[in-house]
């Protein structure tokens, strides 16, 4: 049985008597158990939306969520909360907590009136911090933590929640690469090890689809698209979601290329290995048109490390890359 | 990084434990209470004390009476109000995520101030029908003037706060409605004579002497029942700490806890005012100060400690403007700001974790 399913689901934004403004609509997703799913969309898509939505921040405008067979709405604020847990972009102004007494007020839905612990819930904090390879922070102060390690300290919060879904929105926001890379891969080890579905929202499209059992996508104005990453590459939902005029989603590499302006020359580059990639790259950055046939130009990197230019039957050569764009310019 | 972690847990335990810190603050709180019945402008020996409150052997009658229809009454009171307005700063703190929130934010203070200016400055223009029908209940005339002021206030700011979804907004509005009943005030003084204005401005410099024993019932009734709503919410404080969103998401009935807490700071604030006057500061400042001496934010230990403190507080502000062994009596609430005022700049330039409090 599905976790949570939604049915006709239409998410977006009512004030007061004036007709509400529809984000997205038509939403029919389910989520599994230890699934790792991506939300994935251009910005202004409804993706925040639609995850408020979800954990009940916000009521949906038509449709409805159902979570674990019962209609989410007939759920009470506890119910839910022993369901599904979560992790925000709210900043949180915990004022002066240990670490685990953070993760410990996760354990509010299973705990008495005054929040008393008992060893399983003391058993369960422990570990939460360890699924979330929070440890080493567990005596710190909240407030003295980094981006990286408050995100994983509110992992573990959700996780000692013991929800059998967890949401979270842009977890990877404001983190570094190999912080957003340790998150990631933290998550979808989570989702495998524990049997818990997992949903989350992000920019991060690398990642995401390097990480995803399924992705959201949601276009800026259409249906969402479920599947696997690559499905969802191979059949063009990708490029018709982020297209615009700046950039177009590279179907062969999975990720986005600068457009190329007109009128700069065609080139061709032989060569091999990183030294060539790099310097596509640079040709590709500098507006050049990379093709393998039929080029104006020919680049030809040498054993020696220098790029050689041949055109008309004179040759040029170049020490750098950055010789050789001003060079091609020229 | 053993190391390190070491060094953090032993930061994490600085100083005493929160057990010894309450009982400290505990008999901190029994020696506050001696002392208020003891000193003052006679001065009576703990012993005597000691006898009168028994019912043992009294020395000196008039030491029996000074202790029974003066200073007993006026400890009781200030150790109700300390509790009330400390305990109610801490929730309004919490629920608005607002460092300079205080029991008065929602306009409660205001509001009992119109219900006592209505009350002593219309007295001469309206004529004496209103005194006579103020006699019925004899004493009782300003502290009923002030609750139904208050209630009012709190009427309105309850009624708001079932249809506003923001806390930020009840907040503003709170203290648009103070800013309003303010206004209504101003001009019953422009209008009103100079003997009026004085016995309302000695209103407002608060006082915990005014209360007799015919009116203790209700005080105490009012403010045990503020407590008792305030102490069965300190699980959802604990949540709110994280804002509304998180709360939610643990299983927090916002909208209702909510509610909860503004009842019960509103029960707490409002009786204290109505009785008391509006005592300034208390309700601000304890709270910070308990949160920096206890290193914690967590409602478990600092309700307890809050309650324990202003009670403290409260009667050592009214030990110090009553200056023991002379006939003068200082405005109370010129001492609560001018003592507290120093003690909260030392502790937030000296102990920096006050800045993390709302961080």
């Amino acid at each position: 049985m599905a976790i949570l399913k939604t049915q006709d689901l239409a998410v977006g934004y009512k004030h007061g008597r004036r007709p509400p403004r529809v984000v997205a609509r038509d939403i029919d997703v389910s989520l599994h158990c230890g699934e790792f799913v991506c939300l994935l969309g251009p910005n202004g898509a409804g993706k925040s939306t639609l995850i408020r939505t979800l954990v009940g921040m916000q009521p949906p405008l038509d449709g409805r969520v159902y979570l674990m067979g019962r209609d989410i709405s007939d759920m009470s604020a506890i119910e839910v909360a022993q369901v599904i847990s979560v992790v925000l972009t709210d900043r949180i102004g915990v004022g002066i907590m240990a670490v685990r007494d953070l993760v410990g007020l996760g354990r509010y839905p299973h705990t008495d009136w005054i929040g008393r612990f008992t060893e399983e819930d003391e058993r369960v904090v422990s570990w939460a911090i360890r699924a979330a390879r929070a440890e080493d922070l567990t005596c710190r102060n909240v407030a003295e933590l980094s981006d990286g390690e408050r995100q994983k300290v509110m992992i573990a919060r959700a996780l000692a929640q013991q929800p059998d879904l967890m949401i979270l929105d842009e977890p990877t926001a404001f983190l570094d690469l190999p912080r957003r890379a340790e998150i990631m891969a933290l998550l979808q080890d989570l989702a495998h090890s524990t049997g818990k579905a997992i949903l989350l929202s992000t920019h991060d499209l690398d990642l995401a689809l390097r990480c995803a059992d399924r992705i959201f996508l949601l276009p800026f104005e259409g249906a969402l698209q479920t599947g696997a990453p690559e499905d969802l590459i191979l059949n063009g939902a990708f490029e018709g979601a982020f297209q615009s005029d700046g950039v177009r989603f590279d179907a062969d590499t999975g990720a986005f290329k600068l457009n190329a302006q007109r009128g700069h020359a065609s080139v061709a580059v032989s060569g091999e290995g990183r030294r060539a990639y790099w310097t596509k790259r640079a040709l590709e950055r500098a507006g050049f048109q990379v093709r393998d046939v039929g080029a104006e130009w020919c680049v030809t990197i040498r054993e020696s490390g220098t790029w050689c230019v041949e055109h008309d039957g004179l040759i040029w050569e170049y020490d750098s890359i950055r010789d050789l764009i001003a060079g091609l310019r020229g | 990084m053993v190391g390190m972690e070491a060094q953090y847990e032993d930061e994490a335990r600085e100083g005493p434990r929160p057990a010894v810190i309450m009982l400290g603050l505990f008999f901190l709180l029994l020696m506050a209470f001696g002392l208020s019945l003891s000193l003052g402008s006679v001065h009576i020996p703990l012993a005597a004390l000691f006898g009168i409150l028994t019912g043992g052997e009294v020395s000196s009658p008039a030491w029996a009476i000074i202790v029974h229809t003066i200073r007993l009454p006026k400890a009781i009171t200030a150790v109700l109000a300390g509790a009330a307005l400390s305990v109610s700063g801490l929730q309004m703190q919490t629920l608005f995520r607002n460092p300079l929130a205080d029991p008065f934010v929602l306009g409660i203070s205001a509001g009992a101030s119109l219900g006592v200016a209505i009350v002593v400055l219309t007295v001469g223009s309206v004529g004496s029908v209103l005194i006579a029908g103020l006699g019925l209940m004899g004493d009782l005339s300003l502290a009923v003037a002030a609750i139904m002021g208050a209630a009012a206030v709190l009427g309105c700011v309850l009624l708001v706060s079932r249809s506003v979804q923001s806390v930020m907004t009840l907040l503003i509005l709170g203290l648009m409605f103070g800013y309003a009943t303010g206004a209504f005030v101003s001009i019953l003084i422009y209008f009103s004579v100079p003997e009026q204005i004085q016995s309302y401005i000695l209103w407002t410099f608060g006082s915990f002497g005014g209360v007799t024993w015919r009116q203790m019932p209700v005080l105490i009734c009012a403010i045990l029942v503020g407590l008792l709503l305030a102490f069965l919410c300190i699980k959802p404080l604990n949540a709110l700490l994280l804002g509304e969103n998180y709360a939610r998401s643990m299983g927090l009935n916002v909208k209702r806890i909510r509610l909860w807490i503004l009842v019960s700071a509103s029960i707490l604030a409002g009786a204290t005012t109505a009785f008391c006057g509006p005592i300034a500061f208390l309700g601000l400042a304890v709270p910070h100060l308990c949160r920096s001496l206890l290193h914690t934010s967590d409602h478990r230990v600092l309700m307890p400690a809050v309650t324990c403190l202003g009670a403290t507080l409260a009667l050592l502000s009214d030990l110090i403007a009553h200056l023991p062994g002379s006939q003068f009596v200082l405005p109370l609430n010129a001492v609560t700001s001018l003592i507290g005022a120093p003690i909260v700049i030392w502790f937030v330039l000296h102990r920096k974790n006050l800045n993390q409090a709302f961080s």
